[in-house]
């Protein structure tokens, strides 16, 4: 009874690391060939991607340029843009492609519903020095048109 | 008639042709009273009801003026934003008049009630009386459906998106008195104000966007029959002055210049190299507090002189 069991047990677990879950965030690409030795370390270092509510961060890896002594530089991609790497996505295992999917269909339920309430609040980014500018435009607006009620009232008065 | 007899017939001749009222011709002048009333309907039907002014948005435009406006997109526009401004004294009535989008597709049209600059708001949220959630109002939003929306102080701001060309909107812009104004930003670089805050427990802020130099010339904490004195040290006192100097546009994120913990009159000035300056007046209601000041803008080589303040010109360095 005990030896059955043991077996079992032992086959779950080779086939649990033989899967490469835990290989996931680890690489940028997918592999399904066991990793060239040689080629480890640079697979180990390469760069890979954290999800951010929305976005996915890309962080350098120990090998990139920036590790010699600069902080890591971060990109931001959404998940919507077209230049995202989808194979990212595409995991042997098929989990990350389905919660992909969840996570679209969810987020057009959020926008039916019109609420999405991990969004930052809808803002501009405009400067100081523009943001005079256009009240200046509107300022010059306003005077135009009370010179223009002014020229009304002056015409009725006679 | 005899001479003597002329004089005394004038004399009570004279009032009675004075009490046919010809005397009041002057004061009853019919082509006066006729003027005042053309003008009146005349101005009634010109400047109010026959005439409105109006013309199409840009994709991010600033109105400060009534009427009726109209966004027509030529090309997606993903990012678009109107700011609304008005006199300290004013808030904003905002009325859809017509809208054509597709919120299934996208599309969205959400007025702030106030600014919000790279995620900083005036005013700030510990100013506001409502969560930044409900401060916007989502025209998509099936559940909170209003076409007539007021701010609360006499900024605001329409973000929209509009994906498909030939969609758009057009909406109905108009000023109301807010007797009372609390959080201001001001139109103008140079300006008079007078605050009041009448027992209310709050705490307002007058914003102006550009460096200026404050002058304040009369402060009035607590009432002057109220023997209850505010604490001495400002740190302890419930009703206070904050001046604010920084380079965002969220008070609550600026650097506090300075703290006036009493009712004085009289000028004091201090000049605030930043891109904004805020005066902000903390209540806590138990009292009337009042505050005069004037401002204006300081010109570039005032930016350029040392601090004369004794305090440290942390927004001097700007340009």
């Amino acid at each position: 009874m005990k030896t059955p069991l043991l077996s079992y047990t032992v086959i779950l677990l080779v086939l649990f690391f033989r899967s490469g879950h835990c290989r996931a965030l680890d690489s940028s690409t997918p592999s399904r060939t066991r990793p060239d030795p040689q080629a480890a370390p640079q697979q180990s270092l390469s760069p890979f991607w954290i999800r951010d509510g929305e976005e996915y961060l890309m962080l350098p890896g120990k090998d990139s340029k920036d590790s010699a002594g600069v902080s890591p530089a971060r990109w931001q991609m959404v998940l919507s843009d077209p230049t995202f790497p989808k194979h990212i996505l595409r995991d042997p295992v098929g989990d990350l492609e389905q919660v992909s999917s969840r996570y679209q269909a969810e987020r057009g339920g959020m926008l039916d519903r019109g609420k999405r309430l991990d969004d930052p609040p809808i803002s501009l980014d405009l400067t100081f020095h523009l943001l005079r500018e256009v009240l200046e435009m509107a300022r010059a607006e306003q005077m135009e048109q009370q010179a223009h009620t002014n020229r009304k009232i002056m015409e009725l008065i006679g | 008639m005899s001479p003597g007899f002329k004089v005394p017939l004038h004399i009570v001749l004279l009032p009675m042709v004075i009490l046919q009222g010809q005397g009041r011709y002057i004061e009853k002048n019919e082509i006066i009273e006729d003027t005042l009333g053309l003008l009146n309907s005349e101005l009634k039907r010109e400047l109010s009801e026959g005439y409105v002014y109006s013309r199409s948005l840009k994709c991010i435009d600033m109105l400060s003026v009534d009427g009726r406006f109209t966004f027509s997109a030529n090309r997606p526009e993903l990012h678009c934003a109107t700011f609304f401004i008005g006199s300290p004294d004013e808030i904003i009535s905002l009325e859809y008049n017509n809208v054509n989008i597709d919120c299934q597709g996208g599309d969205f049209l959400k007025v702030f009630d106030g600014w919000i600059l790279k995620g900083e708001k005036f005013p700030s949220a510990i100013d506001h009386p409502l969560p930044t959630s409900e401060r916007y109002i989502d025209f998509c939003d099936n559940n909170n459906i209003r076409t007539i929306i007021r701010s609360s102080q006499n900024v605001a701001m329409l973000f929209f998106r509009i994906h498909m060309p030939g969609n758009g909107f057009s909406l109905t812009i108009k000023k109301l008195i807010n007797p009372f104004p609390c959080n201001v930003i001001s139109q103008t670089p140079d300006g008079r104000f007078t605050m009041v805050i009448p027992h209310q427990k709050r705490n307002c802020s007058f914003s102006i966007i550009y460096p200026t130099e404050i002058m304040i010339s009369e402060l009035t904490l607590g009432h002057f029959n109220d023997l209850q004195l505010p604490i001495k040290s400002c740190g302890g006192a419930t009703d206070f002055v904050q001046l604010l100097g920084g380079n965002r546009l969220d008070p609550s994120r600026m650097y506090p210049v300075a703290d006036i913990c009493y009712s004085f009159s009289g000028p004091a000035q201090i000049k605030i190299g930043c891109d904004n300056t805020v005066v902000r007046i903390v209540s806590s209601g138990k009292y009337i507090n009042r505050l005069t000041f004037e401002y204006r803008q300081l010109g570039q080589h005032e930016l350029d002189k040392q601090n004369e303040n004794g305090v440290e010109d942390f927004c001097y360095a700007a340009d």
